[in-house]
């Protein structure tokens, strides 16, 4: 049996005739952490609702092995005024009062169980919605921008906290604006931006050849050493 | 109770308990989705129905069920595709059905119909085929919410997330526009078409003032909406004033009073 959890052949996306996505193919493995990088509307978060069977590609094939939690795009934000607390956002994702409370205990934020959600930070909320996903025993997280309108304090707890997740074996897959980030916390690195499409570890990928193709222009960034 | 001898307020009383039940129930839900002005836009459609009703001679109160159940679907139809702003296409509803409204009643030199009462909501025009219509739809819609309330939940937080997660998302939202549908035509007897809109939002509105949970919120708004149907009911039967406008009042006066708490 292979040990692929998401297999992308060839697949293509157009929108209103703009071709966002051209014959992507890549293999995500059992226990990977990979992030997405590229400009504005190169096709991210497209992709992560292809893989997720929200949109439907026009040509090519998408194979999931394993059930997929989600955490989409501002969704910290735009649920901040939602009359809810933490515990009913997160029973909403389970089945079973043990995995909502396993969900909230592995996230920390057991504590807040009976607190309204707009009363959390940033980087607490977003935490609600990845135990949201948690409760319903995943074996892929997909993030889309998990940090964006989180401070930088809370974002760095954020990442150890997902890169902790990965430990214990969840397939992690998230999109960020933050080529540092990108670089210093995935494994592998899925770049796609119009023509330019790059997949490998960070290492290979992050180079400033293969970033100026994407931006169009140098960025700086730091590649820490795995 | 002197109140409670005559036919017309216990049928008042009856009718307005159901409808406080269940406008707050689908009010949550509205509310939270910023879509709120849907409300208006059906009692609206619904007072197209009634005078469609008068038209024909057909029991108006069947006539606004169907006339704002079909438009509900093909609101959330046209919302669906995102061509039109959704704020923009509901304004378009509410002024082509009032168009529409003013034009047959002029048309049908009024018919017998008490328009001022349909407006603004009028005690006295509670019947008993109204309470045979009123009682099985608010049970229906009850329940439908109390066995949906995950799925409904779901689809008011993220719908990506719902979706992900297996819920029908369409199969919801067109739930949701019908159930308001219904709800607001079986209320514009008791509260008029003008004012139908604060029975579904000012409670909802006043229990988040409470900041408790979701389903902690429905149940304060179910019991803020009781009480003011109930205390309007009374105020219009003692006052000698419009049934709606009372209803609207005592609502106002628990939504002023929950800043305090």
């Amino acid at each position: 049996m292979s040990d692929f959890q998401i297999k992308i052949s060839n697949v293509s996306f157009a929108y209103d005739g703009h071709q966002i996505i051209s014959n992507l193919s890549f293999v995500v493995e059992k226990g990977d952490y990979l992030g997405i990088i590229g400009p504005n509307g190169g096709g991210k978060t497209t992709l992560l609702k292809i893989i997720l069977g929200l949109l439907k590609p026009k040509k090519g094939e998408v194979i999931i092995n394993g059930k997929c939690g989600y955490v989409p795009q501002r969704a910290a934000q735009d649920t901040a005024g939602l009359p809810a607390t933490v515990e009913e956002i997160v029973a909403s994702g389970g089945s079973s009062s043990e995995k909502i409370t396993h969900a909230m205990e592995l996230v920390g934020i057991n504590k807040h169980k009976d607190k309204l959600l707009s009363s959390l930070s940033g980087g607490e909320r977003q935490k609600v919605f990845v135990a949201h996903s948690l409760a319903g025993n995943p074996e892929i997280l997909i993030l889309d921008e998990p940090s964006a309108g989180v401070d930088i304090s809370s974002q760095g707890k954020f990442y150890s906290f997902l890169r902790e997740l990965n430990k214990k074996g969840i397939t992690i897959i998230f999109v960020s604006h933050d080529i540092n980030v990108i670089a210093n916390e995935a494994k592998k690195v899925l770049c796609l931006g119009g023509k330019t499409v790059c997949f490998g570890t960070p290492q290979e990928t992050i180079t400033q050849k293969n970033i100026e193709n994407l931006y169009g222009r140098s960025v700086k960034f730091f590649l820490h050493q795995h | 109770m002197d109140i409670f001898n005559y036919d017309f307020m216990i049928r008042a009383f009856l009718a307005g308990s159901a409808i406080a039940v269940t406008a707050p129930l689908i009010g949550t839900h509205l509310v939270v989705r910023r879509y709120s002005l849907m409300a208006d836009t059906l009692a609206h459609i619904s007072l197209l129905g009634v005078t469609i009703g008068f038209f024909v001679s057909v029991y108006p109160l069947f006539f606004a069920v169907i006339v704002s159940v079909l438009s509900a679907f093909l609101i959330e139809k046209l919302r669906s595709t995102k061509k039109i702003p959704g704020d923009a296409l509901l304004a378009i509803f509410i002024s082509g059905s009032l168009a529409l409204t003013v034009i047959l009643f002029s048309i049908m030199g009024g018919a017998g119909m008490n328009l001022f009462a349909f407006l603004f909501g009028s005690i006295a025009t509670v019947s008993l085929t109204d309470l045979y219509l009123v009682f099985p739809l608010s049970f229906f819609t009850v329940f439908f919410l109390q066995y949906y309330k995950k799925d409904l939940f779901l689809s008011s937080l993220d719908e990506d997330i719902a979706r992900v997660e297996k819920v029908r998302v369409s199969f919801m939202n067109y739930s949701l526009v019908v159930l308001t549908a219904i709800c607001v035509s079986l209320s514009i007897k008791i509260i008029g078409a003008l004012l139908v809109g604060a029975l579904i939002v000012i409670p909802v509105m006043t229990a988040m003032n409470f900041k408790r949970g979701f389903f902690s919120t429905k149940k304060i708004a179910v019991l803020v909406s009781f009480m003011g149907v109930t205390g309007g009911l009374f105020l219009s039967y003692y006052l000698g004033l419009p049934s709606g406008g009372a209803i609207v009042a005592v609502l106002l006066l628990f939504f002023s009073c929950s800043f305090l708490k």
